[in-house]
C-alpha cells in the first residue's frame, strides 16, 4: 500500500474518532462531502478546452480562471502564433499580458517581475528551453509573449491591492511567503528601486561576528563616533558616527542591531573580529548579491552596497524561518492554451539545507523583534499578539528609506526615497495582508 | 463553563450549528497536529472561541471553516501555546471524551508521529488533506496561502516522510 494510501486510510480513522466523540456516528464523511458541496455550490463551472487529459476551468462567477489539470507531463512545443500569453494571479483573476520585450525594470512590476523569471531564472529558463523557447533573451521574450500561454503566478490579489493601495506614489514593496518564497505582492518600481541598504545590513553583521566567536552578551563600545585607522578614506582613519552621534555606551550585537548604531561594528573591525568580507559573504548567502571581491571595503559593514527590495525581502525571510533560505519565485504554473501544465513550481529543486546556522537565525531574528518593541523600528508595530520582527534602514543623508520586516506568514520590505515613511507603509499593508490568527516564528 | 456553554449564552442560531457541524472536524486537524486527543479538544475549542469572537466578520466569509481551520492548525503547531493548553488540558481529563478504543495502529502512529516531526506549513497541509479530507482549494483557504503554495507543501512533506520512513513515494498527483 502506498505512502498516500496509507496516510488517507489513517486520516480518516482519525476523523472518524473524532467525529464519533463529538457528534453524530459517521458525521465526519458526510461534513465533509458537504463542505465540498458548498466549495463548488454557486460556482458556474465551464469546460473551455479539453486536448487529451487536460482541461482549462473557467469559474464565471468572479471572471477568475481555475486551472484543472491532469497531464504533467506535455509533447507540446511553445510555438508563435497562438495569441498573446495572459498572466493572472492565485486566484485567476488578470494580470494583464506577457509583453513581447525583455523587461528592463519599468514598467509594472509584477509583469516585469514575470518576464525577467521566465527569461533568466535557470529552471524555468531550462524547462522553457526544453520546449523550444531559445535564442537570446529579446527573441524568447517574443515568442513567449505570442504563444497563448497562461502563466498562473503567487500574487494574491488581495495583498496585491493592500500594497499599492499602501504605498502609493512614493515608494516600492515586495513581499513574499518566507516559508515558501512565493512572491505575493509588488509595487512601485521594485525592478528600479535599488538603493543602499544602511541600516538594513546591520543583521548580516550581526550574524558574522556571533559566528567569528562574539559573545551574545559581550558588550562592545558603541560611542558617538568612532575612528580607526585600520581603513583609510582619502588617507585619512575612517571615521565613523551613530544617527545624531548618539552614546550608547555599550551594548551587545543584537542591541546595536535594534538600536541601529554603527560603531560597534567599526569598534569589532577596530579590533580585528569583524571581517567585512564575511558579512558579505552571509549577505551573499542569505540573497543579497554581493559586490566583486576588490570592491568589499570596511563601510561594506555599514551597507554602502546598492540592494533591491526582493533580495532583501529574501535575506530576511531567513531570518523568519530559522535560517531556510526560501526560493523566491512568482510563476507558480505555466501552461499551455490547451491547459496543459508545462511548469510547475512545485517541481522546483529545494534548497540545500540551511544558509545561517539556526542558532545565530533565531538571535538575529530576536534583535530585530526587539527592534519593533523598543528599538528602531516601534512605528511598524501591529496591535495584537502578531508576532513580528523588523529593522528600519536609514542611509547617510538620508538617500534611500527602507523598512524590512516580517509576521510568519509575509516578509515585506519598503523602499522610499527623499523622505518617505517607510514603517508607516509596511505597518498599514502588513495590517492588511497579513494573518491575523496569531502564527509564531518556527524554530 | 465550556466554550460551548459561554457561546451557548452569548450567541444562539448560526454559530451554534456552526459549532455542531465543524468542532469533530477541528478536533481531527488538532490531532494529527498533536497526537493528543485532550489537548485537542482544548485547541478545537480555544479555535471556536477565536471565531466566535470575531463571528459577525466570519460568518460573511465563503467559507467560514476555513477561517476556523487557519486558527487551529496554526494553535497546534506553536509549541508555547500547546503547552499553555495542555496545561489546560490536564486539569480537564476527567472530563473529556476518549475514544473507546485506540484510533490508529503502531505503524498508523509512527506515519503520523513522522507527520508532526515536518516543518509546521507540511505537517498543517498533510492534516487537513488527509484527516480533514479537503482539495487544495479548501487547504490553501485554511492556510492563507495558494493552491501552488499547497501543492508544494504537499509535495515537499511526502518527500520527507518516505524518506523518514524509508518508503518509496508516489505522489498522489
Amino acid at each position: 500500500m502506498s505512502l498516500d494510501d496509507d496516510l488517507a486510510r489513517s486520516g480518516r480513522a482519525i476523523a472518524s474518532a473524532a467525529a464519533a466523540a463529538s457528534g453524530p456516528p459517521g458525521a465526519g464523511r458526510l461534513r465533509a462531502r458537504r463542505r465540498r458541496a458548498r466549495l463548488l455550490a454557486g460556482t458556474a463551472l465551464v469546460l473551455v478546452a479539453c486536448a487529451g487529459a487536460a482541461a482549462v476551468v473557467q469559474a464565471r462567477d468572479q471572471g477568475r480562471t481555475v486551472i484543472e489539470p491532469s497531464d504533467q507531463t506535455p509533447s507540446t512545443r511553445i510555438e508563435a502564433g497562438h495569441g498573446a500569453s495572459r498572466l493572472i494571479t492565485a486566484e485567476g483573476s488578470s494580470l494583464g499580458s506577457l509583453p513581447a520585450v525583455a523587461p528592463d525594470g519599468t514598467g509594472d512590476p509584477v509583469v516585469g517581475q514575470v518576464a525577467g523569471e521566465l527569461l533568466d531564472d535557470p529552471v524555468v529558463a531550462d524547462r522553457l528551453a526544453d520546449l523550444g523557447v531559445t535564442g537570446d533573451r529579446g527573441a524568447r521574450a517574443a515568442l513567449l509573449a505570442d504563444a497563448g500561454l497562461v502563466v498562473e503566478t503567487t500574487i494574491r490579489p488581495d495583498a496585491l491591492d493592500a500594497a499599492r493601495a499602501s504605498v502609493g506614489a512614493g515608494g516600492a514593496l515586495a513581499s513574499i511567503d518566507p516559508s515558501t518564497g512565493e512572491i505575493v505582492a509588488l509595487a512601485g518600481p521594485v525592478g528600479t528601486a535599488e538603493g543602499e541598504a544602511g541600516t538594513l545590513y546591520l543583521p548580516f553583521d550581526m550574524a558574522a561576528a556571533l559566528a567569528a566567536g562574539v559573545g551574545p552578551g559581550e558588550q562592545i563600545p558603541a560611542p558617538g563616533e568612532f575612528t580607526t585607522d585600520r581603513s583609510t578614506i582619502a588617507g585619512r582613519p575612517w571615521h565613523v558616527s551613530n544617527i545624531d552621534r548618539q552614546d550608547l555606551g555599550t551594548v551587545t550585537v543584537a542591541e546595536a542591531v535594534a538600536q541601529s548604531a554603527y560603531t560597534p561594528w567599526v569598534a569589532l573591525f577596530d579590533q580585528g573580529r569583524l571581517d567585512p568580507a564575511a558579512a558579505v559573504d552571509i549577505a551573499g548567502r542569505l540573497g543579497i548579491t554581493p559586490p566583486p571581491p576588490e570592491q568589499v571595503i570596511p563601510a561594506s559593514l555599514l551597507g554602502v552596497d546598492m540592494v533591491e527590495p526582493v533580495a532583501l525581502a529574501e535575506a530576511y525571510a531567513t531570518f523568519a524561518t530559522a535560517g531556510r533560505r526560501p526560493d523566491v519565485h512568482v510563476v507558480g504554473r505555466i501552461l499551455a492554451a490547451d491547459g496543459t501544465v508545462l511548469y510547475d513550481a512545485a517541481s522546483r529543486p529545494a534548497l540545500p539545507g540551511p544558509a545561517l546556522d539556526p542558532g545565530i537565525a533565531v538571535q538575529v531574528r530576536n534583535a530585530l523583534e526587539q527592534g519593533i518593541c523598543c528599538g528602531s523600528g516601534t512605528e511598524a508595530a501591529l496591535g495584537g499578539d502578531v508576532a513580528q520582527l523588523g529593522q528600519s534602514g536609514s542611509t547617510q543623508g538620508d538617500r534611500d528609506a527602507w523598512f524590512a520586516g516580517s509576521t510568519p506568514d509575509l516578509t515585506t520590505v519598503v523602499w522610499t526615497a527623499g523622505g518617505g515613511l517607510p514603517a508607516q507603509v509596511w505597518r498599514s499593508y502588513t495590517e492588511q495582508a497579513a494573518d491575523p490568527t496569531g502564527q509564531e516564528f518556527p524554530s | 463553563m465550556g466554550t460551548r456553554g459561554m457561546v451557548q449564552a452569548a450567541r444562539p442560531g448560526d454559530f451554534e450549528a456552526f459549532f455542531a457541524r465543524e468542532l469533530g472536524s477541528l478536533e481531527a486537524i488538532a490531532y494529527g497536529l498533536t497526537g493528543r486527543w485532550g489537548l485537542a479538544e482544548e485547541l478545537a475549542q480555544e479555535a471556536m472561541l477565536a471565531v466566535f469572537r470575531r463571528w459577525d466578520t466570519v460568518a460573511g466569509y465563503d467559507d467560514p471553516a476555513a477561517f476556523a481551520r487557519r486558527v487551529v492548525a496554526n494553535k497546534a503547531v506553536s509549541a508555547f501555546r500547546r503547552l499553555l493548553a495542555e496545561a489546560r488540558a490536564v486539569n480537564r481529563v476527567r472530563h473529556r471524551r476518549e475514544p473507546a478504543h485506540a484510533v490508529l495502529s503502531d505503524s498508523d502512529d509512527a506515519l503520523w508521529a513522522a507527520v508532526r516531526r515536518l516543518p509546521a506549513r507540511q505537517a498543517q497541509a498533510v492534516t487537513l488533506r488527509y484527516v480533514a479530507d479537503l482539495d487544495t482549494l479548501a487547504i490553501a483557504a485554511a492556510l492563507g496561502c495558494t493552491e501552488g503554495n499547497v501543492r508544494v507543501l504537499l509535495h515537499r512533506a511526502r518527500q520527507a516522510l518516505a524518506a523518514a520512513l524509508h518508503r518509496e513515494q508516489e505522489d498522489e498527483r
